[in-house]
């Protein structure tokens, strides 16, 4: 057993019939360890010149002696306060213009990987094809990525590659999170701040526009990446006098032109971002006209993004005639609504 | 027309004679004595029509202070106007009937009632709004009536080219005083249903309000439709003076409520007759037996709200459906009990000949 | 040794069955376990509350876009903490579009929730397809109430799950709930009169002891009012009958306060209200003196004002009030015969 054991490691050593060398190694090359056509594919003691050739490159994740620079960490960010997505732009640094880069994300420090699709959702597999230029990840204005998951902390970081086989190891990695899905909504009238609201048409005297005595200021800051809605029905569908056994129909008119009526107008909408707030139509009058209030949901406004600081002011207004009977006790109860599509 | 005699016209009655005399009365009877001018078509540009609101106008002052109230007046027609406005008085009856409208102001209301303006100028259709101001004197009454009005012009002269109707509108004007011995008393008395007994509803009920105090009421309440005077839930509430309508001083006035939920019921139509309406909707309230209306009406005596009760006992008796029921009930139990005899009569017959057979 | 061997071999047959008992059973428990690993996102969830009031119960609308192509069995909603949940019989269910969002179409296969754990409510389903938004309402308020207090941001989420029940997709919703939701809104109409007086000059003709005249084109007053209250219709007469300066005569009212009908040939002034129309719920009440509707009846006027129509309840009428006079033969005869009546209206107290 010795002996075939000491044969086997003289097996190693180079060896001729005649000759055996007792030492050996490379030395130290010099000039190019590439020609035109070929070059060393391992690692071949310590190159000099260009691991690269006209047509060929190492690919990434090979250690070179000559690849495309590392890419700095990227910029990473959730400025949109958003639930299933965040934002990136890739910090190209010194890569030439011609350099394309590949996006990897993780929610538990890269012990689990993912690559970022051109389509910018994620995926578990890497290919080629994740590669694309910085112009094709958003240039300086960045891309979302889609489809992450809510109130999680996210590490992206990004690898360059440059022709057709030189490629760097992802570099440094930048951390953000995604929100959870909020909504904040508040309500208020230009008479009072807190509840009771309470809005009085003091006196309708007939054929003319009376607007109530207070309007309605309702904010929202919400981030439902599909957008939402402001709804108001109406309990009665126009003012309603018991004693006097009569209901002042709300519809939509010009209360200038109609001989009488009651409904709603938005006199104004704002947003400190995003959104934006939209009133929506029959709402969205001016002058004397009005969307008519009913008892089925209706909408107020509407955004189709996530927004801040949304806010819409709406007033009602109404005009009786001389056939609507008189009483001190005509009323309503407006209610509103949020729709909010995550 | 004029008829005038003259030397010519003497000699030709002296020729003509008789005939000619009796000819000429006829004409004159046939002739028009007064002429009047003819209007050949509607002249709409003298056409009134105005809106007022409120009407009436009430308004609670205080001694030795001034206010004001705003009348919205509307020029409905399609020409300007111009209107004056004027202070009038009005005198009531004691049953709150048989209102005159006095061309005199009452208690020197005019010394201290006055409008912002002299005359309104409306242009066609347009809405303007009149103040009236109220400078209350510290030594004022409890209570003051007067009438507000509205007219093109400022007297009464004559139009002198035919005859014309001119038009005006009034306002009623009622003020209250509150002064510490101002006192508020309303008095409820006969509350009467129409009838004592009723077949089907509606059931119509009048109550009277007298006002015993020095201020005008204008009292509320509800009329209870119940089983006892003493329940507690009661089958119907009825509001009493919906409309909001005011007690003078010193008078009384007459309430009516109508009970109209009920299965039948008669309703008007639209051809305004009567007719018993049978919708089965309301197949719950059919009314049986005896009910209990209990009026009670609420004023405030300037502390606190004075609740003052009256009743009045009425019978709904369907005797119409009682009949048809027993008219059925009756033919029921006369079928049943004839099949009843013939089964029992039968089966004894064929008992008793199964019987002979053996 | 054959013992020994025999040993073994059991041994080594209970080793491998116990093993295979352990995969087995280990396997068993694997498909069991609820799949967690692969589950996806909604493309879209939506949960609108149709009150945000605190503690307030409300009725509700749930939607939901699948993204995961699978065969749905159950849609479960999370109701937000602090929200107080009925039994699962009062969750039930329809499919009316009550403002859904824009596409929503009937979730199929809802119906009345089947359990309620916690704040988690599971409903019946069937196959959805991805990409559609499907919708439904519980329809009973008793089912849900909102929380006591007011919040922002309270998180629930809608879950699709398969038969097994494995999840297919899920995603968050977020609400509000808020002190108060509502605006009253109250109003007073005043009473209002509206009084209109049309065809003011009124033509008598000529006038002939051999007939009674009466207008050819009356007047007519018209009344509108929203109260209940009624209304009254006064008329004066500013010379108490037709007069003729120039004739120095005047054809005096017939007496006032009286109904009388005018004789041709014989003096007499009075006015009648002919005919009256109301399409109001009240009641119009013509004053005795001044019915008329024949010609010649009516009665006098003087400087006075006198109740020539009244009102009681809402009644918008039209009446026509016509002129009347008679001459005699030896009633001075005049162009200039004139006279001016003040027909004033009011709205009750």
């Amino acid at each position: 057993m010795f002996r075939a054991v000491l044969l086997s490691l003289l097996a190693a050593v180079p060896t001729s019939t005649n000759y055996v060398l007792q030492t050996y190694d490379f030395g130290t090359g010099s000039g190019s360890g590439s020609s035109s056509n070929y070059n060393l594919r391992g690692t071949a003691g310590t190159a000099g010149g260009n691991l690269a050739s006209t047509t060929y490159t190492l690919p990434a994740g090979i250690e070179n002696s000559r690849t495309v620079g590392v890419p700095p960490a990227p910029t990473f960010t959730n400025a949109d306060n958003s639930y299933d997505r965040l934002k990136i732009v890739i910090n190209p640094g010194t890569a030439p213009s011609d350099t394309k880069f590949a996006i990897a994300i993780s929610s538990d420090n890269f012990v689990t990987t993912k690559y970022v699709k051109t389509d910018q959702t994620i995926a578990s597999t890497f290919a080629i094809s994740n590669y694309q230029s910085y112009a094709g990840w958003g240039g300086a204005s960045g891309i979302t990525i889609l489809g992450l998951a809510n109130g999680t902390t996210y590490k992206a970081k990004v690898a360059a590659l440059q022709g057709v086989n030189t490629g760097s190891a992802f570099g440094p990695a930048a951390t953000a999170s995604t929100s959870v899905p909020s909504v904040s909504f508040g309500l208020v009238t230009s008479l009072t701040s807190t509840p009771p609201f309470i809005s009085t048409f003091t006196s309708l005297p007939p054929n003319t526009v009376t607007t109530a005595n207070a309007t309605v200021t309702a904010t929202i800051t919400a981030n439902p990446e599909n957008g939402g809605k402001v709804l108001v029905k109406s309990q009665n569908a126009g003012l309603n006098s018991s004693t006097a056994g009569y209901t002042l129909t709300s519809a939509t008119a010009d209360l200038g032109v109609a001989a009488k009526g009651y409904g709603a107008q938005i006199s104004s909408t704002a947003q400190t971002s995003g959104g934006p707030m939209v009133a929506v139509s029959p709402f969205n009058g001016s002058g004397n006209a009005v969307g008519g209030l009913t008892t089925a949901w209706q909408e107020l406004a509407s955004f189709n993004s996530p927004i801040n600081t949304g806010s819409l002011t709406f007033g009602l207004l109404a005009k009786a005639d001389a056939n609507v009977p008189a009483a001190t006790n005509y009323s309503d109860v407006v209610t509103l609504t949020i729709s909010l599509l995550f | 027309m004029r008829v005038t005699i003259n030397h010519v016209t003497h000699e030709w009655l002296r020729r003509k004679g008789a005939w000619a005399l009796a000819i000429a009365a006829i004409a004159v009877l046939l002739v028009p004595v007064a002429g009047l001018h003819k209007v050949s078509a509607a002249d709409t540009s003298q056409d009134f029509s105005i809106q007022v609101s409120p009407s009436p106008l009430a308004i609670t002052l205080k001694p030795g202070v001034d206010k004001t109230a705003t009348l919205s007046v509307r020029n409905v027609s399609n020409h300007s106007e111009t209107l004056y406005p004027r202070l009038n008085g009005f005198t009531i009856g004691k049953h709150g009937d048989n209102i005159k409208l006095l061309e005199t102001v009452p208690a020197n209301m005019s010394s201290w009632v006055s409008f912002n303006e002299n005359s309104l100028n409306l242009p066609a259709g347009s809405t303007k709004q009149l103040t009236v101001s109220f400078n209350t004197p510290a030594d004022v009454g409890f209570s003051y009536n007067a009438a507000i009005t509205l007219s093109r012009t400022q007297g009464s002269a004559i139009e002198p080219d035919g005859l014309h109707l001119r038009g005006s509108v009034a306002i009623f004007c009622l003020v209250n005083i509150d002064r510490p011995d101002a006192k508020s008393l309303l008095d409820v008395s006969n509350l009467a249903a129409d009838r004592g007994q009723y077949q089907f509803l509606p059931a119509h009920f009048t109550l009277n309000v007298e006002n015993k105090g020095n201020i005008i009421g204008q009292p509320t309440g509800s009329l209870f439709i119940q089983r006892s005077y003493d329940s507690t839930k009661p089958i119907a509430t009825l509001p009493i003076n919906a409309g909001g309508n005011y007690v003078l001083p010193g008078t009384d006035r007459s309430f009516s409520v109508d009970w109209n939920s009920g299965f039948p019921a008669y309703v008007r139509g639209d051809d305004g007759q009567q007719h018993l309406s049978w919708d089965w909707k309301h197949l719950n309230e059919l009314r049986f037996g005896r009910y209990v209306a209990k009026a009670v009406v609420v004023y405030n005596d300037g502390k606190r709200d004075v609740p003052v009760i009256t009743s009045t006992v009425f019978w709904v008796i369907p005797w119409t459906l009682i009949i048809a029921f027993l008219i059925v009930a009756f033919l029921l139990v006369m079928g049943i009990v004839g099949w009843g005899r013939l089964l029992f009569n039968g089966t004894r017959k064929v008992r008793s000949y199964a019987a002979r057979r053996k | 040794m054959q013992l020994l061997s025999s040993i073994k071999l059991s041994t080594k047959k209970a080793s491998f069955y116990s093993v295979s008992a352990v995969m087995a059973f280990a396997a068993v428990v694997a498909v069991l376990q609820p799949g967690q690993a692969n589950a996806g996102a909604l493309s879209t969830a939506f949960v609108r509350f149709d009150r945000l009031q605190i503690s307030q119960q409300t009725t509700g609308t749930v939607c939901a876009k699948p993204s995961t192509a699978s065969t749905e069995a159950t849609v479960q909603v999370t109701f937000p903490t602090g929200y107080t949940l009925g039994l699962a019989a009062t969750f039930t269910v329809n499919t009316t579009n009550t403002a859904w969002p824009t596409g929503g179409t009937a979730w199929p296969g809802i119906a009345t929730a089947s359990n309620v754990t916690g704040q988690v409510v599971t409903f019946a389903s069937t196959d959805l397809v991805v990409g559609t938004l499907y919708c439904f309402n519980w329809a009973n308020p008793a089912a849900v109430t909102v929380k006591s207090s007011a919040s922002a941001n309270n998180s629930g989420t809608i879950t699709t799950r398969d038969s097994v029940p494995a999840t297919i997709d899920t995603s968050p919703f977020s609400t509000q709930s808020m002190t108060t939701d509502q605006i009253s809104v109250s109003a007073s109409i005043a009473q209002a009169f509206t009084f209109a007086l049309t065809n003011p000059s009124d033509n008598l003709g000529g006038l002939t002891s051999g007939s009674v005249s009466t207008s050819a084109t009356p007047a007519t007053v018209a009344v509108t009012t929203n109260a209940s209250t009624g209304w009254m219709i006064w008329a004066k007469d500013a010379s108490t009958g037709l007069n003729s300066p120039s004739a120095t005569n005047t054809i005096a009212s017939t007496t006032p306060g009286t109904n009388s009908t005018l004789v041709a040939g014989t003096e007499g002034y009075n006015m009648g209200v002919t005919s009256v129309t109301n399409s109001g719920s009240g009641t119009v009440t013509v004053a005795t003196p001044f019915v008329g509707g024949s010609l010649g009846k009516g009665g006098g006027l003087d400087t006075s004002l006198r109740l020539i129509t009244s009102a009681t309840g809402i009644a918008n009428a039209t009446m026509t009030l016509k002129n009347n006079a008679a001459v005699g033969t030896n009633t001075a005869a005049a162009t200039d015969y004139a006279d001016t009546i003040t027909v004033v209206g009011a709205g009750m107290f």
